[in-house]
């Protein structure tokens, strides 16, 4: 049995080390916001992913994230019990997967956070990701009797329009005194800017951890970025989620300098596109590696690296840059981001997940896939699945469709 | 003309809406444009000099839209985009997509990369309503609009002809108006079937032709008396594409006393001024003013309240919710319209159809079993 005890060296090269002080992190963050809830001492508010929570840590107000919670519901395995719940109350099977969920969580109290998340004082959606979250906080709003503000972000189809520009700033400014009617305070506009400067910083280090894999072999896939994206999601604009980057970078470099690829003998470079199935994370992660190819880069995790925040202008170049986030713009610009993620990864097939859940990301895949076939004479593959509802999801049919589009990868090499 | 003569007219062109507006574009010599959601400035239009057409599939399957859509989109989207793949929409200059959903958002792109019409135009509408500057933008994304169908008629849009557009559509709208209430009153007087080929009638074709045959409609309507007996339901939902359920709900021994649905009151309620000096405002105020649709935000109004008020004054016995599948912004609203509904001790029913798979026998079996629960409920 002492056998058992003895590490494999390779295995053990390989493990981050940045993953414990990522843990640590994430639960410093929530064990902070249990205390907030009981003791009162801060305000919490739940934000939508992409929505602007600059403001938010500029008030000194903590930001709870439940499609972050979504996402552990479905890491965790929980995600179909709390489903359940939400189905028995009514709502449709079809309907988003993290919102049922979270609905589900939030009656039972059960999550694999000790008695959940912390009860919002207030809500704020940002519609830039999806029409779904505007109803889901409004299902919150009423089911913790709290207010709730949208930020109302439309559309772009084809072009920019100025009006829908001025409608999103003067939104920036309502948002703003919302906040401050809330916590009975004004806005210290000087710590905005300093919280703007931070999460510029947070989302330029971000973007460089990514681009590490632009190395071949890549020192980590997507996989592990799925993972390490937790910071720049829930705590964008504070020093310890970039603290915590400026480590995970030097460790990435040095496994660039040490040769250690996230698969070994990487020989097939591929870009992930939609949110990753959080449920089956570690089995399409083997399944990949054990196939020479590596996830390098993917749409979802990008979509926190664009650093266009300009602190010394954060208002206007918020308003825009929420308004121009990837699920908001439509399917051509959708192509060109995809395109530029392929060049600059070296990518050699495009891995597409048609996630039930969502439809802002997954509608127009099955053209984008067909321009992309067409335009870069890459393979493409999708992959039917749901972000964390196991129900839509078959492994062993996932398997092989996966196993014989790498074949046919084999082929083109 | 009789009133089932205008019947008859309004039943033909809602069972075939494509043969029917091509008889008037032939006869009114007038551009049609294709759109999605009642919240299309369907004035703005008609201003342009054009035939506002809206697209909706019917009970047949789709051929072309599977290599463009998964199975999870909703058929008002899928049957949409195979009518235009398959040419059956040909005699469009093009579509309108007002931002309604995340479905509705997407097919846009899709249409207007798979098709070839000369004409496309999102109007990407504020999701909120209640604030100065969703309505500061509002007014600027329907003045873009104008900008956009006049830029490809040719033809300038002035106060005066939106004015008169507007007027067009309060009559319509006030006709629809009065046929529900007089149904309210006296629901014999008309077959919810019937009432439904008004409202949806009037989404297929000019609105002066809809205005001359509610008219002879409404003064050989109003003279009938006889009371009906019958069990008096309320529809709430998204859309019915079906005739067939209205008669299953009448074979039960029911009738539609009352609805807040897209293909119902929701398209028709609020009118909008017709004498401003901004018409473009007047359209944009109408929006604001409107009963929301559920992938509207406004913490001002609350669907339950509304509903269960609609519902008390329609006198209604029972609640059926008609949802096409894969809505999701009513399928996020049902619990709470539900526990609502629950409030009045009321009845309810929820059936979810798709339009090119309704799965008709099974709805028949479920109204008639809803049917007799209420008519047992109430002793007859």
């Amino acid at each position: 049995m002492a056998n058992e005890k003895i590490k494999d060296p390779e295995k053990e090269k390989k493990k981050f080390q940045s993953a414990r002080a990522m843990r640590e992190l994430m639960t410093g963050y929530y064990t902070e916001s249990k205390i907030a809830e009981a003791s009162g001492s801060k305000k919490i508010a739940w934000i939508t992913s992409g929505g602007p929570v600059e403001p938010l840590h500029a008030m000194d107000i903590i930001p709870i994230y439940p499609e972050n919670h979504g996402a552990m519901l479905g890491a965790s395995r929980m995600s179909v019990e709390m489903c359940g719940i939400s189905e028995d109350m009514g709502y449709s099977r079809d309907l988003c997967s993290y919102f049922r969920g979270d609905i589900g969580s939030a009656v039972t109290k059960k999550s694999p956070i000790p008695g959940g998340l912390p009860k919002p004082d207030f809500l704020i959606a940002c519609n830039n990701i999806c029409g779904t979250v505007t109803k889901w906080y409004e299902i919150l709003a009423r089911f913790f009797d709290v207010p709730m503000y949208l930020i109302d972000t439309p559309f772009i189809h084809q072009h920019k329009t100025e009006a829908g520009h001025r409608y999103v700033r003067s939104q920036m400014e309502e948002y703003i005194r919302f906040l401050e009617d809330q916590c009975g305070k004004k806005m210290d506009r000087d710590r905005l800017k300093e919280v703007g400067q931070l999460s510029l910083e947070g989302v330029s280090l971000w973007n460089e951890v990514l681009s590490t894999c632009e190395h071949r072999p890549a020192p980590m896939s997507c996989f592990d970025a799925f993972f390490f994206i937790a910071p720049i999601v829930t705590l964008r604009g504070t020093a310890q989620c970039n603290d915590f980057y400026v480590g995970l970078l030097a460790e990435l470099k040095r496994r660039i300098t040490d040769g250690i690829g996230a698969v070994d003998d990487e020989k097939y470079r591929l870009l992930w596109d939609n949110i990753p199935v959080w449920f089956a994370l570690r089995p399409l992660s083997e399944l990949f590696a054990s196939n020479s190819a590596c996830l390098v880069a993917d749409t979802y995790t990008n979509a926190w690296a664009k650093a266009c925040l300009d602190p010394e202008n954060l208002i206007e170049t918020m308003s825009r840059s929420y308004t121009e986030i990837y699920l908001n713009i439509d399917i051509e610009m959708m192509v060109s981001e995809i395109k530029q993620l392929i060049k600059r990864y070296s990518a050699d097939g495009f891995v597409m997940h048609s996630n039930r859940s969502c439809k802002p990301y997954s509608l127009g895949q099955l053209d984008i896939a067909k321009i992309i076939q067409k335009d870069l004479d890459i393979p493409t593959i999708m992959v039917e699945a749901d972000m964390t509802d196991e129900r839509s999801f078959s492994e062993a049919q996932t398997r092989t469709r996966i196993e014989a589009f790498i074949e046919s990868l084999k082929a083109q090499h | 003309m009789t009133r089932d003569e205008a019947l008859k007219i309004m039943r033909n062109t809602v069972e075939d809406p494509v043969a029917a507006v091509k008889g008037y574009k032939e006869c009114y010599k007038r551009p049609v444009f294709g759109y999605f959601c009642t919240y299309t400035p369907e004035e703005i239009i008609h201003a342009a000099g054009g035939i506002p057409f809206r697209i909706m599939g019917r009970n047949e399957s789709v051929v072309c839209s599977d290599a463009h859509l998964q199975s999870y989109s909703c058929s008002l989207v899928r049957t949409g985009l195979d009518m235009a793949l398959t040419d059956r929409l040909d005699f469009l200059e093009g579509a309108v997509f007002p931002h309604t959903c995340d479905s509705i958002q997407r097919l846009s792109d899709i249409w207007r990369i798979n098709t070839a019409y000369s004409f496309h135009a999102d109007i990407v509408l504020p999701v909120k309503l209640q604030t100065e500057s969703a309505r500061a933008y509002l007014i600027e994304e329907l003045t873009s609009f104008v900008g956009k169908i006049e830029t490809y008629t040719g033809r300038e849009i002035t106060a005066d002809s939106l004015n008169e557009a507007i007027k067009l559509y309060n009559i319509m709208r006030s006709n629809l108006t009065r046929l529900y209430e007089a149904k309210k009153k006296n629901p014999a007087i008309i077959s919810s079937g019937a009432l439904n080929d008004c409202v949806q009638g009037a989404m297929f074709m000019p609105v002066e032709e809809h205005n001359l045959l509610m008219a002879d409609l409404l003064s050989d309507i109003e003279d009938t008396a006889e009371t009906g007996h019958q069990i008096r339901v309320f529809l709430v939902g998204n859309l019915c594409v079906f005739n067939e359920i209205y008669d299953y709900i009448e074979a039960g021994g029911g009738t539609v006393v009352g609805d807040d649905m897209c293909t119902g009151s929701r398209y028709f309620i609020v009118n909008a001024d017709e004498k401003s000096a901004n018409p473009i405002q007047a359209i944009a105020d109408r929006i604001i003013k409107r009963p929301i649709c559920a992938a509207k935000h406004n913490p001002m109004f609350d669907r339950g309240i509304y509903l269960k008020e609609m519902i008390r004054d329609s006198g209604a016995q029972g609640v059926i919710f008609l949802m096409i599948k894969f809505c999701d912004p009513h399928s996020f609203d049902y619990p709470y319209l539900k526990e609502s509904i629950d409030e009045l001790k009321m009845p309810h029913l929820l059936l979810e159809t798709e339009m090119d798979n309704p799965s008709l026998g099974q709805i028949k079996t479920r109204i008639e079993a809803f049917m007799e629960m209420i008519g047992d409920a109430h002793g007859k």
